[in-house]
């Protein structure tokens, strides 16, 4: 009865994981939305192109999807600003990140993160998704500038802006980024592009004994000193070395890689950064979060559990372990005997990223930042209407 | 007697001399003298502090060394400013994994020179970095000339330690670099004190580079300087600093004692950094000078010499001081304009006092469209500071208008909430209220500030209440 009246504000245009997607063309389609489903008790999901949907990403479950690309009007790119002179770009929450990543290409940038294709700008922010250049450039939240959201209250709400410094008022965007949705939809966000490099290089290195030398042998060339890398991954005990520049830097760098790596591969040009992202799996599973310096010692007590050491993804600068999709649930299994807990007494700290995560996963906060993320939750949607299916369900 | 027996005698300070040295931060403007000083030794004891200060009824200003200049560090009106001047220690630096863990108080510079030893730097280097705390760096989100390169300080913080309004201490976030939900931690960096007291944080640190050169490119005119800043943002050059300072501030510099050998017959000169591999940091200069000599500059000098890029550099930084060689007083305008519109905005600033017979000189971050428009004044002659006033608000307003914003680093604090209005409407200030009063639901932290008076929630400062000593 009410999904009825729902799809009257905005039609339905298919469905996932059983829950119709919804496709508000305006914004106020969406706020009526956001409206009836706040006096109906009903739980609404934002969701882009649905890249994180077999990850187990939070909302699945909820009433109905909220389709951001529809947002985004028919034959429009999403993009609202590129100022190329600046290095900015402003797009639509719906925008496709391929389209918005050929458009910059044009102009000589590049958005980080580094990504596979199929995702939306909303949905790469409000996952939190970094990729494997975040050795260079840091997380996904660094480069956003501003954002535009609306809130369950409908509220519709700027933080930020379009420069790339700028500290006018509170940033209420680095909330927004990484939650999920759960404080509302993402409408617009403003993002610091980076410049394309000159040349890029990527060396493979042949496959070591195991991850965790593979690990440490990274930690080595991180080490060099004077060296800047771009990407450092760990992928089927095989180190990855993602270098970009000016050419005659990055031949001398690429030197000294080779002085402290068997480097069995090595590819050029833009096929560098493509190659690195076809190899790493990071993206999602389940993630291990740690010190760079641990990273081998928590490698070693996985694959002593009993987990498969070539399925393990490593950034061993940015303190990443991840146990990819596909084997994340017999990891899950294998970990919550006995390795879990000492995981945890070498400060580890979970992120599951993958369907039906368990139970020991979970790290709920306590204490002062309960409350705090409480609060902001009843301030920013009262009624739930963004809550996920798993809490608070009504 | 509670506060001293918590904080020491030495820690709790409420007569006249004390409270005056507190009237004001960096903005010298007004002026409002806490009722009470506390300066804690620990994070145990700032909370036990607060504790009592809140049971008493009064209201607490965070502080660090006071080098605020948007008046954020000083109270509305009485109250207790709550300083970290005994809170700094390094607690910990990690070169492997590369962090640092202070406490607020330590001196931003003190924590660079600690960590160079291990080949390691802390990237935020505000002009203020010999007096300003980490913890002010926090509170205000701070730049400095680097900051191009590295961003400001919300990139480095990857943890912190939180009193908050109950005397609760928290931490948030942690040493790893990209941790996963819901980012508290991002939105209590740039707070301006209004949210809690940060008594300890953990910062990334950087790897030294191998090879770093100074730039100066010295110019016959500022517009032609500020479009060859455009150009190289617009080649996607990047150096790692690209600093402005035109004749005035560079007639100041020399006439003191920091003076850095910049050319006096120069209208502007860009002060650059390039860093990286030898082949990188040459190509990158090379270009650089390519593009500032098509825009007419006369001349650029290169140097790697470590002794003489340190002088460059501390005339750079010292530079707001050696202002004070030209009039008691000096307003520094904070504003960002995109990169593109560089010239525009200084054409504004320049006419805005050239009509108030106001002496304006430019010194800024132009590498990140970051303008300080500084204007000497007499804080004595109340007409002059009606006039400084009046052109900073048409500064502001001009950059809004070219899409810029009202502060790029040093934050709204007391003297930008006015103007709040003109880049936020009703519904986001009240979004960042609630953002604010998640984490501070009862107004006692700063109260009175960045919000504009009209068309916020902002909550009023509290009458106050008997003093705790
Ligand atoms: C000569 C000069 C040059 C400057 N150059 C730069 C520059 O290049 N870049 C730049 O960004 N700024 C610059 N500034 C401004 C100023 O130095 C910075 O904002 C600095 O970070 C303030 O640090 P502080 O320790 O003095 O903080 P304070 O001035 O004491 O406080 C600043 C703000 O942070 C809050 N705060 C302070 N400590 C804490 C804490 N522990 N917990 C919570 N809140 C806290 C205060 O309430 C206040 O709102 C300059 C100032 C001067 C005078």
């Amino acid at each position: 009865m009410s999904l009825d009246a729902l799809t009257e504000i905005a039609p339905r245009i298919g469905e996932r994981a059983g829950a119709p997607l919804l496709a508000p063309r305006t914004l106020e389609d969406l706020e009526r939305c956001v409206a009836f489903a706040r006096d109906a008790g009903q739980r609404l999901s934002p969701t882009g192109n649905g890249t994180r949907l077999a990850l187990g990403a939070q909302g699945a479950g909820g009433d109905a999807w909220l389709h951001t690309p529809a947002l985004v009007p028919t034959g429009e790119s999403g993009i609202l600003e590129y100022v190329s002179g600046d290095g900015t770009l402003t797009a639509r929450a719906g925008a496709s990140m391929d389209t918005l990543r050929a458009a910059v290409a044009e102009g000589g940038h590049r958005i980080t993160p580094l990504l596979p294709a199929g995702s939306t700008l909303g949905g790469v922010l409000a996952a939190g998704r970094s990729g494997p250049d975040r050795q260079a450039f840091g997380p996904m939240r660094h480069h956003v500038l501003g954002m535009i959201c609306m809130d369950g209250n409908g509220r519709v709400h700027r933080s930020g802006g379009r420069l790339v410094k700028n500290v006018t008022g509170f940033d209420l965007h680095r909330l927004h980024a990484g939650a999920q949705g759960r404080f509302g939809v993402v409408l617009e966000a403003s993002l610091r592009l980076v410049p394309r490099a000159e040349a890029e290089v990527l060396l493979v290195s042949r496959v070591l004994s195991s991850t965790a030398d593979a690990a440490r042998a990274a930690l080595h060339v991180r080490d060099l000193s004077g060296l800047k890398l771009t990407g450092l991954v760990v992928e089927a005990r095989r180190v990855h070395v993602l270098l970009t520049g000016r050419e005659a830097q990055i031949d001398a760098d690429a030197a000294r890689v080779h002085s402290a790596l068997d480097v069995e591969e090595e590819c050029a040009g833009e096929a560098a950064t493509d190659a690195l992202l076809g190899a790493w799996r990071g993206d999602a599973g389940l993630r291990l979060l740690t010190r760079p310096s641990r990273c081998a010692k928590v490698i070693e007590v996985v694959a002593a559990a009993g987990v498969r050491e070539d399925a393990l993804s490593v950034e061993p600068g940015a303190a990443i372990v991840v146990v990819p999709a596909g084997e994340a649930g017999r990891c899950a299994a294998a970990l919550s005997a006995e390795a879990a807990p000492r995981l945890v007494e070498l400060g580890v700290t979970f992120d599951a990223r993958m369907p039906d995560a368990p139970a020991w996963c979970a790290q709920p906060r306590s204490g002062a930042a309960a409350t705090w993320t409480r609060r902001l939750e009843e301030a920013f949607d009262p009624a739930g209407v963004f809550a996920p299916a798993t809490r608070g369900a009504r | 007697m509670e506060l001293a027996a918590i904080v020491g005698e030495r820690g709790v300070r409420s007569d006249a001399l004390a409270r005056s040295a507190y009237e004001s931060d960096g903005f010298m403007l007004q002026r409002e003298a806490p009722s009470i000083v506390v300066l804690p030794r620990s994070t145990e004891e700032a909370a036990a502090a607060v504790k009592v200060l809140r049971r008493e009824g009064l209201v607490v200003v965070p502080r660090g060394a006071g080098t605020g200049l948007t008046g954020g560090a000083r109270p509305i009106a009485g109250g207790a400013v709550l300083g970290t001047a005994r809170m700094k220690r390094i607690l910990e630096i990690n070169p492997d994994d590369r962090f640092a863990r202070v406490e607020a108080g330590v001196v931003n510079v003190h924590l660079t020179a600690a960590t160079c030893s291990h080949g390691l730097f802390y990237a935020p280097d505000p002009s203020s970095q010999t007096a300003c705390t980490i913890g002010g760096n926090v509170g205000n989100n701070s730049g400095g000339p680097h900051c191009f390169k590295y961003g400001s300080t919300n990139r480095h913080v990857l943890g912190l330690t939180l009193v908050d309004s109950d005397g609760e201490i928290t931490r948030v976030g942690g040493i790893e670099p990209d941790p996963d939900g819901i980012d508290l931690l991002g939105p209590l960096v740039g707070s301006e004190g209004m949210m809690g007291l940060v008594t300890e944080v953990t910062v990334k640190l950087e790897p030294s580079p191998e090879r770093v050169e100074t730039l100066l490119v010295m110019f016959e005119s500022l517009d032609a300087c500020c479009d060859a800043v455009s150009d190289m943002i617009a080649a996607r050059l990047e150096p790692s600093a690209i600093e402005i300072l035109d004749r005035l501030t560079i007639e100041a510099v020399e006439a003191s004692v920091l003076r850095a050998g910049y050319p006096e017959h120069a209208e502007a000169v860009m002060l650059v950094e390039v860093e990286g591999g030898p082949h990188e940091v040459d190509a990158i200069a090379t270009d650089i000078i390519e593009l500032a000599r098509a825009r007419g500059a006369f001349e650029a000098r290169r140097t790697a010499d470590d002794e003489e890029r340190k002088k460059l550099w501390a005339g750079r930084k010292g530079a707001f001081g050696a202002m004070g060689r030209i009039a008691p007083d000096l307003y520094v305008a904070d504003v960002v304009v995109p990169r593109t519109r560089l010239r525009e905005i200084v054409g504004v600033a320049s006419r805005a006092c050239a009509a108030r017979g106001l002496k304006l000189s430019n010194v800024f971050h132009a590498g990140d469209g970051n303008l300080h428009p500084n204007i000497s004044y007499d804080r004595r002659d109340a007409d002059e500071v009606a006039r400084v006033l009046a052109a900073g608000k048409e500064i502001m307003e001009a950059c809004v208008a070219f899409g810029g914003s009202l502060t790029g680093e040093h934050g709204v604090g007391l003297e930008k909430q006015g103007e709040m209005c003109l880049v936020f409407g009703d519904d986001d200030l009240a979004a960042m209220s609630d953002l604010r009063a998640a984490f501070d639901p009862h107004g006692f932290w700063n109260p009175g500030k960045l919000f504009p008076v009209r068309g916020c929630r902002e909550i009023e400062a509290r009458p106050l209440g008997s003093e705790a000593r």
